[in-house]
């Protein structure tokens, strides 16, 4: 004889082993012991809940005579040779492939015949529910009235399929999911019995893949077991039973709520790579986002428990947005049923779950923050029409010198606005530049033939709720643009009547923007580690002494950009 | 024939298996899942091979002997393989089967018994292999082939171990199609280089992919004749369910590479027109790129719900004009 799985060494051959029903168990026992036993049983539940088992139990107990309490002895003939299938007296049945009329009227015709061995005849029809109507039917009249000393166990999964005829005629039981703790209970015990070591965290691992089946805990227990050389490892559990770990699934959730695309997305393709299946990605983070609501609502106050990273992770994110993803994640879980390419659903919900995090702190923490950058620029721009002023009292210098390249392509006779480019980007939002997008087009359609000529090129990059940068794809059209005062009113008046609020425009040729977008980070950052200063003194004594000189020397047309926008 | 490939393409579970075969720890029943083409049915026959091999080392088949050779060449009368008959597997089959299990082999007393696209079993055959699976009697160990698991019984998987196939990171399937000189885009479609060959052949999955660029261009140019392009263009290289599922799965793939796009990496599928593509659509904000890419990904489902294939796409046609353009 070859190996034999776990479950089939592990059937329970007592009422005592087989977990998780108690309630099923002590009542059988009883019966069996008061001798109050019924003609007829219906075992439902799900797979791996022990109907079966339960009903092999039965007729042994029930068989046995030297049954204690209910519980058969085991060690007789008679337990023996039901143990063994060998005995003539318990019939098992497979309904499934002997579920025509025929076999029922068989069955009618033998149940007359008195028991040979045993005292009672006991038909174990398993998966009954896959029997004929007809078959059903012929069934009724003898699960009905058997004759003395029979006893029908019928079990099924799916107890919806039987007629209800049939279940009035039975004592039914309803077999219940198997909870996690008893679970690993329970293979712990096994895996004492059978000496071999094991780390608890793997059991837990089986214990929650297996969804309250003690068979498939048992299977996957066994292939752990095989993979893992004799010892149950949690590196093995995961691998096995395809689940996620908790610290890579805090990890993606810390990287999508704090808006890090790239990290998330680094993380979701280690996960598929190494073989997870994107339906027990979205299952395994949707039970974490659970985990985190408890955290937060029901253990608020327990002490700390081994998980740290869970806990700190439930003080960052308030429950709304955990609510969103939730609502986020399942959504796209069940759009990716029907697909072929589910990964691309994870992408989504990815993408999804970042937006969801700015959209929140706009609502909650920025007020404070905005008021503060708000005032920051006005101070900035008042400092400047300051400077301008005073320049503009002066003779007008002519520049020396032409300012350095910025970029290497083609020179470009105007300079883009520097602060005020910096000054949007310092209110900039992801919501404003997507609501300005949205009507870029319609804006479009609203110039003439001409002005549409130079703005088809042209599209925002940056935009807070006051203003916007606008880049071109050529730098002769941008300082067409510039110089178009005509087309800049127009713009701000159309986009006025589109938006319902004046939002100002800065124009910049797109091949300066990568450049001048590195050098605003790198001043804002500047920025942040001394933020007792001014900003307008870090504006103006920014080490970039190029975007210094271009300002100095540019200044006229600078405030030709900004006058516009006064009218 | 496909010994040393099946070892280079599933290291883990060859070894897994050799081990298992070596100490004689094979149990009865084993679910293999994985698209097709990603060699469930090698590595099947590989473990038949190694059970019954007269010179094995280390439980690995030598793959030169009569017994190896019988088995890789489906000769072997003690490993028996099952078909769908048609379009399923339908109880007379399991009954076959049922038999073949009560009995022992009939060379030795090992028996391999190796089930084909077991998701296409009728409910009632597989209802009526659920008690043979559980505790079938003598040496027998049957491998159930799948390529999607929530097509099969819970009852039955819970009677087996499952085994997942390991299958090439897509980019390591994109370069080794590249290096074949094949389009990127099968790599999208399909694990077996010898299908991906042959849909190169066919060329109809490369005319839709082209067509549905050019389709969603127009989309973006907001030219109204894309509508017309569903009837004159799609429709007639879609006639059946198998084309109207790739073409399904083009829309998946094609999905996949505007989000790329949207989130600002490259795109990996259609790269013949990625250029004209990321200039139309930077103009469109990430949550408005986000619609259509959802828009899109809706269809499988649409699909799935048996709603007439030229309604669907036109209807997406018009969404689709309408999210971009208002």
């Amino acid at each position: 004889m070859g190996y034999r799985a776990l479950y089939r060494v592990w059937r329970p051959q007592q009422f005592t082993d087989l977990v998780g029903q108690q309630l099923i168990t002590q009542t059988l026992k009883n019966a069996i012991a008061a001798k109050q036993t019924s003609h007829a049983y219906l075992f439902t539940g799900p797979r791996g809940t022990g109907k079966t088992s339960a009903a092999k139990i039965f007729a042994k107990a029930i068989n046995c005579h030297f049954q204690k309490n209910g519980e058969p002895c085991n060690q007789c003939e008679i337990c023996r040779a039901i143990t063994e299938g060998r005995l003539n007296d318990v019939i098992e049945i497979d309904a499934a492939s002997n579920n025509s009329v025929d076999e029922i009227r068989d069955i009618r015709e033998k149940v007359k015949y008195a028991p040979t061995q045993a005292d009672y005849k006991i038909y174990i029809i398993d998966e009954v529910h896959m029997l004929s109507t007809g078959a059903f039917n012929a069934l009724l009249k003898t699960l009905e009235e058997p004759p003395a000393n029979v006893i029908f166990i019928l079990a099924t999964t799916e107890p919806y399929k039987i007629p209800a005829t049939i279940i009035s005629r039975t004592q039914r039981f309803d077999f219940h999911r198997i909870n996690d703790q008893t679970l690993i209970k329970r293979m712990e015990y096994i895996l004492k019995q059978e000496k071999v070591t094991f780390d608890p965290a793997a059991l837990e691992v089986i214990a929650k893949a297996a969804a309250g089946g003690m068979r498939d805990a048992l299977s996957m227990l066994d292939q752990v077991l095989s993979f893992g050389n004799h010892q149950a490892t949690l590196k093995d559990a995961l691998l096995v039973t395809g689940s996620v770990a908790q610290e890579q699934l805090a990890a993606y959730l810390r990287a999508v709520f704090s808006q890090q695309a790239a990290p998330a997305f680094q993380q979701i393709q280690q996960l598929l790579a190494d073989g997870k299946d994107p339906n027990q990605l979205f299952e395994g983070l949707i039970d974490y986002c659970r985990q985190l609501l408890l955290q937060q609502t029901v253990f608020k106050d327990q002490k700390g428990e081994s998980n740290q990273v869970l806990i700190s992770l439930a003080k960052k994110i308030p429950t709304k947005v955990i609510y969103q993803a939730l609502d986020i994640l399942s959504q796209e879980q069940q759009a990716m049923r029907f697909a072929t390419h589910q990964e691309v659903y994870l992408d989504v919900a990815t993408v999804k779950l970042c937006q969801l995090k700015s959209n929140d702190r706009a609502a909650t923490t920025a007020p404070a923050e905005a008021e503060i950058t708000k005032l920051q620029t006005e101070v900035m721009t008042l400092k400047k029409q300051l400077d301008q002023l005073v320049q503009r009292s002066k003779p007008e210098e002519k520049p020396v010198h032409e300012p350095k390249k910025v970029s290497v392509t083609k020179q470009t006779k105007i300079q883009p606005n520097l602060k005020a480019i910096y000054t949007v980007l310092g209110s900039a939002s992801r919501e404003s530049l997507d609501e300005l997008k949205d009507v870029w087009q319609d804006l479009m359609a609203k110039l003439s033939v001409t002005q549409r000529a130079i703005m088809n090129v042209s599209q925002p990059v940056a935009a807070s709720q006051t203003a916007a940068v606008i880049s071109f794809q050529y730098a002769f059209l941008f300082e067409k643009a510039v110089e178009n005062q005509q087309l800049q009113t127009q713009l701000v008046t159309d986009l006025a009547s589109l938006l319902g609020r004046q939002v100002k425009l800065t124009f910049l040729p797109q091949e300066q923007w990568p450049q001048i977008r590195k050098n605003y980070l790198k001043e804002y950052q500047h920025n942040k580690a001394e933020s007792t200063k001014s900003v307008t003194k870090q504006a103006v004594s920014a080490k970039n002494s190029q975007a210094l000189a271009a300002q100095k020397i540019w200044g006229k047309d600078a405030e030709k950009l900004v006058e516009f926008k006064d009218d | 024939m496909g010994k040393k490939d099946i070892i280079a393409r599933q290291p883990r579970l060859t070894a897994y298996f050799a081990d298992l075969i070596q100490h004689k720890k094979l149990v009865h029943a084993y679910l293999l899942t994985g698209p097709a083409g990603s060699g469930k049915h090698e590595l099947a026959l590989w473990v038949a091979a190694g059970l019954f091999c007269q010179h094995p080392v280390k439980g690995q088949p030598c793959g030169k002997c009569g017994e190896c050779q019988r088995i890789f060449s489906g000769n072997h009368p003690d490993v028996i393989d099952l078909l769908p008959a048609g379009n399923s597997i339908k109880v007379e089959q399991t009954r076959f089967l049922k038999s073949e299990f009560n009995s022992s082999g009939v060379e030795s007393r090992q028996k391999i018994i190796i089930i084909e696209n077991a998701e296409k079993m009728t409910a009632s055959a597989a209802n009526s292999l659920l008690k043979f699976i559980e505790e079938p009697s003598g040496q027998i160990t049957v491998f159930l082939l799948v390529a999607s698991l929530n097509q099969l019984l819970p009852t039955i998987v819970s009677r087996c171990q499952l085994f997942k196939m390991q299958l090439p990171s897509e980019e390591q399937r994109i370069q080794t199609y590249q290096q074949e000189g094949l389009n990127t885009l099968l790599a999208g479609l399909t694990v077996d280089i010898q299908t991906a060959r042959q849909l190169a052949d066919e060329k109809t999955v490369l005319e839709l992919s082209k067509r549905l660029t050019q389709w969603f261009l127009k989309i973006l140019n907001n030219e109204w004749l894309a509508l017309v392009d569903v009837q004159v263009k799609f429709m007639p290289l879609i006639t059946n369910k198998d084309e109207q599922n790739l073409f399904i799965q083009l829309l998946e793939l094609f999905s996949k590479d505007l989000l790329r796009c949207a989130i600002g990496t490259k795109m990996v599928y259609f790269q013949d027109q990625a250029l004209q593509f990321k200039q139309r659509l930077t103009k469109y904000s990430l949550t408005k790129q986000l619609t259509a890419v959802e828009l899109l990904l809706n269809q499988p489902r649409l699909q799935q719900e048996n709603i007439n294939f030229q309604n669907l796409l036109e209807a997406l046609t018009l969404q689709l004009i309408k999210c971009y353009h208002g």
